[in-house]
């Protein structure tokens, strides 16, 4: 009986020095053993940052991401630096001496040897199995791409190797296209194999939908580009608009860049000339002088203005005709272009209504296209005008426009008097497909809708018989439009160089205008007229894109033509998700 | 005597079952949680797989849409093909007072 009490004793005691230290660990060091443990098993990864997806109207890829190595070294892992540099600059062909200047940093335990590597570098690296080929390791980073290569690379933009935005759409939708870093609790076993976490781990920004038509700025870029050639020109730009939306259907620039090799990029060639590059717009400015003269009443219809003397003398300047004209009515002064005519409406005028109908259509601000670093333009005001001010400007001199600007002008006598905001972007869209934003139509009224029609007539007589843009006529199509040739400004010299900005810019069909459209080449050797350099490119391009967009002729009913074919738009539903 | 023996076997029994359920309770506990285990292993497997495809998916992706491009496809249906860029000025020409059914469907003007 003494026995069995014991030997109950000494269990019973066991037991509970058992259950007090069961109660120690689970109760009051619940807390610090528990965050031990988790150090142990588990770790904060950073979530993969990948750049939203960009498409064309019709939901084509224009820039998409890929999965690439880049290879680090342990530089404390190495033990012969100059072997491990050696092997590893034949194997990437990056230079000996900046690898051995990296693996021979004992200190460290992590430098680049090379980031985002083409898959057969990273293959032979993967299989090198030579001397210190355990202190180098393989990290997975995205990689932006551009299928579409040199296309529209101006208004996409580019990323530097840290997938930062450089300039064009990725720079201006940097916060829709790159979301904030995150981490993600994941757990792993003892010889640190990442156990499944069931997330994602990848954190996709939204995608963007442009309003650029891949198929319209490759007609766009091919005549520009042919264009240049032919003139052996220096720069160009082309931008086709919608000019009842503003929606942007094409922006070539030359020279141009590859997106893909963003260390190659020269300053020069990034530049986009279309929204960045201010220059005299010469006679292309005669429509707000047009507009301004009919609005303001200046004169009685049939007025005729002399222009036989060929020049005109103002403030103690002479300006003067390119060729003779005779007497010229209102009409015939803009088709002609004659600058004498040009002076006498702007001289009834005057320089502070002349002035005022140039802010209404908007130049000297800027246009608000959502691309970065748009150039504002200069306009001087009324009261730092002189003497020979109003000549110059009823001629295109003296103010300093982009071609973004002067587009739009034109685009408000297309539309009826309405001056629209251009825009690149059509839609922003969820990594999975759905709308968040949509980009809608802004429209000011900068003309009266007569006012507009009687633009578009007298447009209309410059690419006809008599006019300074026969070579822009396009088949079966009528053209409203204007030549423009400037001499360009050396800021340097101050003075006039020379050299000429070639330009025409215009809308077509006349009546139910499809795309209103600016061509600028710069520096053409062996013509320098807008006419003879410009106008053609405009005329292959608006040929081409009806061809493409399927617009009809406008003499069908005169020819018994009937229209076969489907609208153009979208054929298929396109996917706007990232899968 | 007889109630006696018979409550005392039955204590007895009550506790063996007690003692099995326990301990097959924690035994099935132990084996639930070396499943579980298992199949996050398993998933983490599966994972890594998957991540793979979807890299390749990636870069079949832009290969296609690089090969695609309009740019590409100009160059060879114009080059090897033979094709022209449509010309718009070449469009049937129907009579608008047509007649008699078949029609007839011409480029070339009558």
């Amino acid at each position: 009986m003494k026995r069995s009490v014991l030997l109950s004793t000494a269990i019973s005691f066991c037991f509970v020095i058992v259950l007090l230290r069961l109660g120690d660990l689970m109760l009051l060091d619940h807390k610090k053993l528990s965050e031990k443990g988790e150090n142990q098993y588990q770790k904060l990864k950073d979530l993969d940052i990948r750049r939203g997806l960009i498409f064309d109207r019709r939901g084509r890829e224009l820039a998409m991401n890929l999965d690439v190595d880049s290879v680090f070294c342990d530089p404390s892992k190495v033990a012969s630096p100059k072997s491990a540099a050696l092997h590893l600059s034949n194997l990437t062909g990056t230079s000996y001496t900046d690898i051995l200047k990296k693996v021979s940093a004992g200190e460290k335990q992590f430098v680049w040897i090379k980031r985002k590597l083409d898959g057969d570098t990273a293959g032979k690296l993967r299989a090198y199995k030579g001397p210190d080929s355990k202190a180098i390791g393989f990290v997975t980073e995205a990689k932006r791409v551009y299928p579409k290569g040199t296309l529209a690379s101006h208004l996409i933009g580019f990323v530097d190797l840290d997938n930062k935005a450089r300039a064009g759409v990725e720079n201006s939708y940097e916060k829709d296209l790159r979301q904030k870093g995150g981490k993600i609790l994941v757990e792993k076993d003892a010889s640190g194999k990442v156990l499944s976490h069931g997330a994602d781990t990848e954190l996709w920004g939204n995608n963007l939908v442009l309003t650029i038509d891949e198929g319209l700025q490759f007609i766009a870029e091919r005549a520009l580009d042919e264009g240049m050639e032919k003139w052996k020109a220096e720069a160009g730009t082309v931008v086709m608009m919608d000019p009842h939306t503003g929606e942007i259907l094409a922006m070539a620039n030359r020279p141009t860049f590859d997106p893909n090799r963003p260390g190659s990029v020269r300053p020069e060639a990034v530049r986009n000339r279309a929204i960045m590059d201010l220059y005299e717009p010469g006679s292309t400015f005669k429509l707000v002088l047009a507009a301004a003269a009919i609005e303001e009443k200046v004169f009685s219809p049939g007025t005729r203005f002399d222009c036989t003397s060929g020049s005109i003398q103002v403030g103690g300047r002479s300006f003067h005709d390119v060729h003779k004209n005779g007497v010229l009515a209102f009409e015939e002064v803009i088709q002609k272009s004659s600058n004498v005519g040009s002076i006498q409406i702007g001289l009834k005028l005057g320089y502070e209504r002349l002035y005022s109908y140039a802010k209404k259509f908007g130049f000297g601000e800027l246009t608000g296209i959502d691309l970065p670093s748009e150039a504002r333009g200069r306009l001087t005001r009324p009261e730092k005008a002189w003497g020979t001010s109003i000549a110059a400007l009823s001629i295109g001199y003296e103010v300093s426009v982009t071609p973004m600007q002067v587009l739009r002008a034109y685009s408000a006598a297309a539309n009826g008097g309405l001056l629209p905001a251009p825009h690149v972007v059509r839609e922003v869209r969820s990594p999975g497909g759905e709308l968040l934003k949509k980009f809608e139509p802004d429209l000011i009224r900068a003309l009266k809708p007569e006012t507009a029609a009687r633009l578009k007539k007298i447009l209309a007589m410059v690419t006809e018989e008599g006019g300074t843009a026969t070579l822009a006529a396009v088949e079966g199509n009528r053209v409203s439009g204007k030549t423009g040739t400037a001499r360009l400004y050396d800021p340097r010299t101050r003075r006039y160089s020379g050299e000429y900005m070639s330009s025409f810019v215009g809308f077509v069909p006349v009546d139910k205008p499809k795309i209103a459209m600016i061509v600028v080449i710069k520096g053409a050797k062996g013509a320098v007229y807008g006419g003879v350099v410009a106008a053609p490119v405009f005329r292959d391009i608006a040929e081409r894109a009806f061809a493409y967009m399927n617009v009809p002729r406008d003499d069908m009913e005169d020819n018994n033509l009937v229209y076969l074919g489907g609208d153009y738009g979208v054929r298929e539903t396109p996917r706007w998700d990232r899968n | 005597m007889r109630a006696g023996m018979r409550d005392s076997m039955l204590s007895y029994t009550l506790k063996i079952v007690v003692c099995c359920i326990l301990v097959s309770g924690i035994f099935g506990i132990v084996s639930l949680r070396a499943e579980i285990r298992h199949v996050e292993y398993e998933l983490g497997a599966l994972q890594w797989e998957l991540g793979g495809v979807l890299r390749e998916r990636k870069d079949i992706m832009a290969e296609r849409a690089a090969l695609l491009s309009i740019h590409t496809v100009g160059q060879r249906a114009e080059g090897s093909l033979g094709l022209e860029f449509p010309d718009r000025s070449k469009v049937f020409y129907v009579k608008r007072d047509v007649g008699d059914i078949p029609y007839e469907a011409s480029f070339r003007q009558k």
